[in-house]
């Protein structure tokens, strides 16, 4: 999934917008008639700001 | 032998008598045109249809036009059943799609990415349903990435959490806090 902590050069990438921090995960559950569903997430930080944002791709994949 | 012969007369007989309605009809082609003799056969067949309805007695003439009307009936009301079913589907759909939980994402938090921490986050869900979702499992992860299609694959290669925990209908659930691991 992601390494342990991030490299020098990792943070050095985030901290410059190069490369975006993802934060993404799924929720996987049933109703009462035992029907599975999933909802998967997706927020990503890009280093500028400390507050995370909702991916807005990810709806073309639900 | 005499009674074949009686046999062989009478057939002899008999051919010119059938064969006299041809006879007059082809009579009545030779002396028009060909215009004619199509006219002639609708006049023939309409007439022999009239002819049959009028022979025909009053308690058959109203059971064949009952049987017309209850075939038209009959048609109609399979056209509307049909439509009724396809309503009565729409609307099971919809309210299975009201009568079900939905949980989803109210919030995530990210902790400290920065080194010597581990990046850490919590994530806070919610079941925006009108019904309880007896079990829920949640997974997360993190990706350091320039391109959203990476994310993409990580995300359709996820497996499911793996603790179940019930989530209740208009209740926040306690954030589950995720620390990065290898």
């Amino acid at each position: 999934m992601g390494k342990q902590e991030l490299s020098p050069r990792q943070v050095d990438l985030f901290n410059s917008g190069e490369e975006i921090l993802y934060i993404l995960g799924r929720i996987d559950y049933a109703d009462a008639s035992n029907q599975a569903h999933v909802t998967y997430f997706c927020l990503f930080n890009n280093g500028r700001k400390g507050t995370l944002d909702f991916c807005p791709e990810l709806n073309s994949m639900n | 032998m005499n009674e074949h012969s009686r046999g062989d007369d009478q057939r002899g007989r008999q051919k010119p008598s059938s064969a006299s309605p041809r006879s007059q009809t082809h009579n009545q082609g030779n002396s028009g045109d060909s215009g004619n003799k199509e006219n002639g056969r609708k006049e023939k067949r309409g007439g022999t249809f009239r002819r049959r309805w009028r022979a025909t007695s009053l308690p058959n003439k109203l059971m064949i036009v009952a049987t017309i009307v209850i075939a038209g009936a009959t048609a109609i009301n399979v056209v509307v059943s049909v439509k009724q079913w396809s309503v009565a589907n729409e609307s099971l759909e919809l309210l299975r799609t009201q009568q079900r939980p939905w949980v989803g994402v109210v919030s995530v938090n990210l902790g400290n990415v920065l080194p010597p921490s581990k990046p850490s986050w919590n994530v806070t869900f919610k079941n925006f349903g009108p019904m309880p979702a007896p079990s829920t499992r949640i997974h997360s992860g993190y990706l350091l990435t320039r391109s959203f299609e990476s994310v993409k694959e990580l995300l359709k290669t996820m497996t499911p959490g793996t603790i179940s925990t019930p989530t209740l209908p208009g209740q926040e659930h306690p954030q589950f806090e995720w620390v990065s691991k290898n």
